[in-house]
């Protein structure tokens, strides 16, 4: 890395101007289609707003209106138990499966699953959706139907009508999570690691699980902080599985922030109020990622 | 070539043909242009999925006034099932959305007042060229019909030109199996149901979840239930001496700001016995519904019915082609002629019959938008709506298309089929409390359907869920004051 | 080479079992193709007879006008967004300058906003523009937009090569750009496939955004083409032809997977080391 030479920080920002001329094309493009529209949204917070022409400057009123809303409480803490599932999901199967990939011997087979579990992606989110309503099918579904030909008929649920379980079962949808960028990614970061690393350890005679723990996760940590971070913003804000499987429900219980602001947004002519929770969406996973990006900063060195 | 070399050439030769195909061809500036999004009545070539014939009446209709009035030129944009609300309003923000909009009477409370809409009273005060002898354009709609297009303001937004109509469809094989056949009244209606239920079948399937089941059933039967509960007490929630009748007069249904005054001085409230006759009578009825029937699908309600594992639906006229074209559906069907009666054995409230179950507004219910007016074309657009809603070209578009009942009052040639509804119309009258979904707040909407759902589950009690609502009611009733307050006097 | 890992049965057990769940989806989208509607009503899951290879006939007379489409804004998206972006994950990644962590987080926090509320601000901004019913009204967002996620992909990625490679090169006189694009890029080629496998799967399926930038309907992509055969009436819709137009949209993507996964080789730091 360069070292800092200079003594003030303007020498230093003339000094390095090639770099800001590199990131040139990006803030261009970036200031002119992203940040207006999102600064806007920002701005928008302070105001009783119904997305038209009616405004009025309230300044921070929406904020202490959204301490008051009872659904708000509720639909963090949704979040919350999502964001971990997710947390939970994207570190797991879609790792071993990169890894399971990694260690495969023959390299045609590698390229055949690599592929099976590419194309999958193509399929669109509505169709996944579609296919796990109907397994969840209170009266005619294929979970329901399962459980009663195995005997267990006393477990079948409503399961997006369950009022305690609705959420859990939005969670699972899309099992066993493997087809997605996250498995690309782990294999990226894993094909990434020098062969000599690899030859080494297994010189050193180490079993296939010392040589993952010690040896292969470290080295994708990158990855794996990446992931994190990436989950974090999805799941802290989404809301189209919830909107399309439970619509909010049954009742309230799988509502969630993303899916509150759009109703605000879209039906009940509080734009201001949608902007507001957006903004306090965006204080939130801000914190979270930048907690994550300085503390837990994954070395980049390692011994050759 | 290197890499580098090889990237940008290919990028140059996109951004080429790129730059090629952008540059828009100009249209013709001679023509006045008159979009129309007219969503299920967009005219489009028949596919061999079709069984039965598209609708393409209106490239009938588009030749006829073309020739009339050659300077004008009417194109259809091609339907948009998904994502309507995001491009409903962005192009209304922007101002580039068709001079004529698909539109609900739902959203008018909404959007009234964000200067999208042309205020059409002035307009449906004039004549319509197009209709013989016609001196005021209203006139020629049955009363209820147009006045669903009215806004908090008073003035008409919307054209509504059809009738959709309900009926309760029936397997006339389970019916014979089981040995019942169609109830006339309430508790006839049950006994009824509980023979199907007995005999393994699923008497009536429906659905109360959030993602459309609730807010199709549920306005539906709430509407209907509260018209025939409340019937002996509208006088009193009007504030006025006279009965208020249910007739096809305008001003004769209890609009919201009746609505709202009544709730302020605690004429109607959800703590009501009326109210909760309402609720007991659901849960009463629920227990012949499918099981979980609040995390049931929409779309599986049909389903359930048509394989035959259900012997009742709900059902919207639009859903009478394709029952009637199924090859796979292996039963004889039928359509209760109204409603089982709510009578005294089933409810102190009742005696009365249920209004039609039918609504106003299918699929002919348009806004015409105020970037018609900055474009100079309004005239024109005010014309061709004039010109397809003249009965002697409504009535062909809508038998056309099949699943909707005219609301002209002259309906010489409409598809007998369909007559049944509005003959209820005529004969029971439509509801005169306005159904929830238009009568408050559409987030007093949103909670009411969630607070109904949980109480038909069973997750909270009677009193629990008419508490809530009567919170939420009092706070869309306050929100509405605020924004109306010469409603309070 | 590498070497071998004694077991492989147990691992192509689970690769295989997850696979199967995992490619189930497809499976259901292709054989739902040939149903018509009433097929599909009573019969969610099974195979139903007579197939209807109509719905192939009809699914394309919508569709294929809006092909060329998707692939202009897709392929030209993508393009973009890899240039622009590895250009500046490169920098962020191998240089040090004032304010790098300020900028860097000042891009990342772009995710963070959700679309609706930016979604008419975005439609007014690039009418006016002047870009509605143009493809840069999509190719210009989606390179913007695209590369805040890529950035932040690559620049981790290209952070974690080792600094010997750069160090190397630089001593033998390579100008900054030379190392970016004969170091920096080819050791990031599994990853620059990543990136452009997940921006072409966003453009592709994108819905919402070519509906309300192409008001006149010329340049729609093809996804909105599809989403057409649905209907706000329930018992109205086509399912067949739209699950036949998936099936069709998904053709080119296949392709272009099996054509970009040949950039993700193994052993590619091997040869690099090596120099």
């Amino acid at each position: 890395m360069y070292r800092r030479e200079s003594k003030t920080v303007w020498q230093e920002i003339i000094k390095r101007k090639q770099c800001y001329i590199l990131l040139l094309p990006t803030f261009l493009l970036l200031l002119t289609f992203n940040y207006y529209p999102a600064i806007s949204a920002i701005y928008h917070s302070l105001f009783d707003w119904d997305g038209a022409n009616f405004i009025r400057y309230i300044g921070l009123g929406n904020f202490t209106n959204m301490f008051q809303d009872p659904t708000i409480p509720l639909s963090f803490l949704n979040t919350l138990k999502l964001t971990i599932a997710s947390l939970i999901i994207n570190l797991t199967f879609p790792l071993l499966a990169a890894v399971l990939i990694f260690h495969l011997k023959d390299m045609k087979y590698a390229y055949f699953y690599r592929v099976l579990f590419v194309i999958p992606m193509v399929v669109p989110g509505m169709v996944v959706f579609m296919i796990w309503r109907f397994i969840y099918n209170p009266t005619s579904g294929l979970l329901n139907q399962l459980l009663i030909s195995m005997g267990l008929s006393q477990l079948t649920r409503p399961w997006l009508g369950d009022f305690d379980l609705a959420l859990y079962a939005v969670i699972f949808v899309g099992f066993p999570w493997v087809a997605g960028t996250s498995t690309l990614i782990y294999l990226a970061g894993l094909q990434a690691i020098p062969i000599e690393i690899l030859d080494a350890v297994s010189i050193d005679g180490a079993s296939t699980w010392t040589r993952f723990w010690k040896i292969e996760l470290p080295l994708i940590a990158a990855q794996i902080k990446l992931i994190v971070i990436l989950t974090l913003i999805g799941a802290i804000q989404g809301f189209v599985n919830i909107m399309v499987m439970t619509n909010g429900g049954p009742g309230e219980t799988t509502m969630v922030p993303g899916l509150y602001l759009y109703r605000n947004a879209m039906y009940y002519n509080k734009m201001g109020y949608a902007c507001a929770i957006g903004t306090f969406l965006f204080l939130i996973i801000l914190i979270l990622t930048y907690i994550n990006f300085k503390y837990l900063k994954s070395s980049v060195e390692y011994q050759a | 070539m290197s890499n580098t070399g090889k990237i940008s050439r290919m990028v140059l030769v996109f951004l080429v043909i790129s730059l090629m195909l952008s540059s828009s061809m100009v249209i013709g500036a001679e023509k006045k242009v008159v979009k129309m999004y007219a969503q299920a009545l967009t005219p489009r070539e028949k596919l061999e999925a079709d069984r039965w014939d598209p609708p393409k009446y209106m490239w009938t209709l588009e030749k006829e006034y073309e020739k009339l009035h050659p300077d004008v030129d009417i194109q259809f944009m091609p339907e948009i099932p998904t994502g309507y609300e995001e491009w409903l309003v962005t192009q209304m923000t922007g101002g580039t959305s068709p001079e004529i909009v698909w539109y609900q009477r739902g959203y008018i409370a909404r959007d009234y007042q964000k200067g999208w809409f042309v205020n059409l009273t002035p307009y449906l005060n004039q004549p319509n060229p197009y209709v013989k002898g016609n001196k005021k354009w209203i006139d020629i709609f049955q009363p209820p019909v147009i006045a669903s297009g009215t806004a908090p303001d008073g003035n008409i937004y919307m054209i509504t030109g059809d009738i959709v109509g309900t009926g309760i469809f029936y397997n006339k094989d389970i019916f014979q199996k089981v040995g019942v056949s169609v109830p006339s009244i309430w508790s006839q209606f049950l006994k009824v149901q509980s023979k199907i239920k007995a005999a393994g079948y699923i008497p009536f399937s429906i659905s109360m979840d959030l993602g459309g089941g609730v807010q199709l059933w549920g306005s539906w039967c709430t509407r209907e239930l509260q018209d025939v509960l409340y019937d002996h007490k509208m006088s009193e929630i009007k504030g006025v001496k006279e009965p208020v009748k249910r007739t096809w007069k305008p001003g004769e249904n209890l609009p919201p700001q009746v609505m709202v005054k009544a709730i302020k001085n605690g004429t109607y409230s959800p703590k009501d016995p009326e109210w909760k006759e309402m609720l007991r009578i659901l849960k009463d009825w629920s227990q012949y519904w499918p099981q979980g029937f609040w995390a049931l699908p929409s779309d599986d309600v049909y389903r359930l019915w048509v394989t035959g594992k259900a012997a009742m639906g709900w059902f919207g006229s639009w859903q009478n082609k394709p029952v009637r074209f199924d090859p796979l559906r292996k039963f004889e069907w039928g359509v209760f002629p109204k409603i089982p009666k709510i009578t005294k054995d089933t409810s102190p409230y009742g005696g009365v019959d249920f209004p039609a179950m039918a609504g106003v507004g299918g699929v002919f219910q348009y806004a015409i938008a105020s970037s018609s007016e900055k474009r100079g074309v309004l005239n024109e657009t005010i014309d061709w709506m004039r010109y397809i809603t003249a009965p002697q070209n409504l009535i062909p578009l809508l038998n056309d298309h099949g699943g909707f009942a005219p609301g002209t009052k002259d309906t010489k040639g409409a598809d007998p089929s369909l007559k049944v509804y509005t003959d209820q119309m005529v004969k029971y009258g439509t509801e005169r409390i306005e159904p929830f979904d238009s009568m408050l707040t559409r987030e007093f909407v949103d909670n009411l359907w969630k607070l109904l759902q949980q109480y038909l589950a069973g997750k909270i009690d009677i009193e629990k869920m008419t508490d809530e609502v009567q919170k939420e009611m009092n706070k869309a009733a306050d929100q509405l004051l605020a924004e109306h307050p010469d409603w309070a006097k | 080479m590498r070497k071998e890992t004694k077991h492989d049965l147990p691992i192509h057990i689970i690769l295989l079992l997850l696979g199967i769940l995992t490619f189930y989806p497809f499976v259901f989208t292709i054989v739902t193709s040939f149903k018509d509607n009433f097929q599909f009503i009573h019969n969610f899951w099974g195979v139903t007879w007579p197939i209807h290879l109509s719905n192939y006939k009809d699914a394309w007379s919508r569709i294929s006008r809006y092909i060329l489409n998707s692939g202009i804004v897709t392929t030209s998206s993508v393009f973009g967004v890899l240039l622009v972006a590895s250009v500046s994950a490169f920098t962020f990644a191998r240089f040090d300058f004032p304010g790098k962590d300020l900028l860097f987080f000042a891009i990342l926090s772009l995710l963070m906003i959700p679309g609706i509320l930016t979604l008419v601000p975005s439609f007014l901004l690039v009418k006016r523009l002047g870009l509605l019913n143009t493809y840069w009204a999509l190719i210009l967002p989606y390179i913007s937009g695209g590369q805040v996620f890529a950035i932040f992909i690559l620049r981790s990625f290209i952070a974690s090569l080792p600094e010997e490679l750069f160090e190397s090169a630089r001593v033998d006189g390579a100008s900054t750009l030379q190392t970016f694009f004969s170091i920096a890029i080819p050791l990031s080629k599994p990853i620059l496939v990543t990136v452009a496998i997940m921006n072409i799967l966003g453009t592709w399926n994108d819905y919402v955004w070519p509906l309300v930038t192409i008001p006149d309907g010329r340049l729609w992509t093809i996804t909105v083409g599809i989403v057409s055969f649905s209907s706000q009436y329930s018992g109205l819709e086509m399912w067949g032809p739209m699950f036949a137009g998936y099936v069709i949209a998904s053709i080119p993507l296949i392709v272009l997977f099996f054509f970009t996964m040949r950039y993700f080789i193994a052993g590619l730091t091997s040869g690099a080391l090596k120099a």
